[in-house]
């Protein structure tokens, strides 16, 4: 055996079934490595796509496969239309029962102090404003401005209020 | 001459079954479902996301029969939309942390009992079985274009021209997915060998 072993893009080449020059194939009819090495690629490759294959067609027959049938628009079937349906009922009639409760009860709360808006309570509401209006009402000397307390003038000499604070 | 017609005529009722085979979307779905399958579990290694994107794929298919030009087999029209569907799920990287979460995985025992035994004695099974789960784990290692191109080609035997027209990359990129996924999953055989 003269010529050196296939190298692994002369392999590809064999797996491939392109370029494979009289060499390579004369390599290949006398060295049982090369050839066995090849062998063992097809085989391994072969036992990968039965075992594949069978597993996909079981996964398959398991699986739910209708996709479209001729009768139906598309992928929801009738079923969940319908469901659909009553959910989007069921979801209005519950918003509609509660919208009518609220509206009963908000009648309820505004009607409820009118009734108690009597006339005492008027004439008690009045007196307290009277007596609110007589406070504000009322004049009394404000204490800064009072007589007595001399008022800083701000000049030359004159310290300014901040300036003793300061000190 | 004669020969020229009767060519049209196999063509023509080539393409006409084709057309027709379209408008029958339960046979469709019997007949390309497992391959299609198949191909998307091992290309996007997630299960429950293979399965939804053959559902879309069929549906797809069947929704655009019309423009269907019959240029093609069915089978590569339905691996090109396929594909284009892996890609557009590929790219899209809004979810990708929610897909990693919910990403399930390969259940690979499942799987290798799938293996009938139509070996000669329990050995030879065990052996094919090993060899299987190999590859299996070599195409894990790989690219998701490569394993693609990888499945393509050795999975459902089709030809770099047909896997250019089908996933839309140049010929020469076709190839050399190809070369690097061989000389990858080779090299983990002979390892383990």
């Amino acid at each position: 055996m003269t010529s050196p072993h296939l190298n692994d893009d002369q392999f590809a080449d064999c797996l491939l079934g392109s370029k494979t020059n009289s060499a390579q194939a004369a390599h290949l009819l006398e060295c049982p490595g090369c050839r066995e090495e090849l062998e063992l690629f097809r085989s391994s490759v072969e036992n990968f796509n039965s075992m594949s294959l069978v597993w996909s067609e079981k996964r398959s027959a398991t699986s739910p496969t209708c996709v479209v049938s001729k009768g139906s628009s598309g992928w929801v079937s009738n079923w969940a239309w319908s469901m659909a349906i009553v959910m989007l009922l069921s979801v209005g009639t519950s918003l509609h029962t509660r919208n009518e409760a609220n509206q009963a009860s908000s009648t309820v709360q505004t009607s409820a102090p009118n009734n108690q808006n009597s006339e005492a309570e008027i004439a008690k509401d009045n007196e307290l404003m009277k007596a609110v209006n007589r406070e504000i009402s009322r004049k009394e000397p404000f204490p800064l401005l009072a007589d007595n307390v001399p008022v800083p003038r701000y000049g030359r000499g004159v310290k300014k209020q901040s300036e003793v604070r300061s000190e | 001459m004669q020969i020229a017609i009767g060519t049209s005529e196999i063509c023509l009722t080539a393409e006409t079954s084709s057309v027709s085979e379209l408008q029958e979307i339960e046979g469709l779905i019997r007949i390309y479902r497992p391959r299609l399958l198949r191909f998307v579990t091992f290309s996007v290694r997630d299960p429950d996301l293979a399965e939804s994107i053959v559902q879309d794929c069929f549906l797809r298919a069947y929704n655009s029969r019309d423009s269907f030009r019959g240029d093609c087999t069915v089978s590569t029209w339905l691996f090109g939309i396929a594909n284009n569907l892996i890609r557009d799920q590929l790219r899209t990287r809004k979810f990708q942390f929610w897909r990693k979460v919910r990403a399930t995985a390969i259940d690979i025992t499942e799987m290798v009992s799938c293996l009938s035994s139509s070996a000669s004695s329990p050995e030879t099974l065990l052996l094919q079985q090993e060899r299987a789960v190999q590859v299996k784990e070599a195409l894990d290692g790989l690219s998701v274009n490569q394993r693609r191109i990888f499945l393509l080609r050795f999975s459902e035997d089709m030809s770099p021209q047909e896997i250019s027209d089908s996933t839309g990359m140049a010929l020469n990129t076709v190839k050399t997915h190809l070369y690097r996924a061989l000389v990858a999953i080779g090299k983990q055989l002979g390892e383990t060998k």
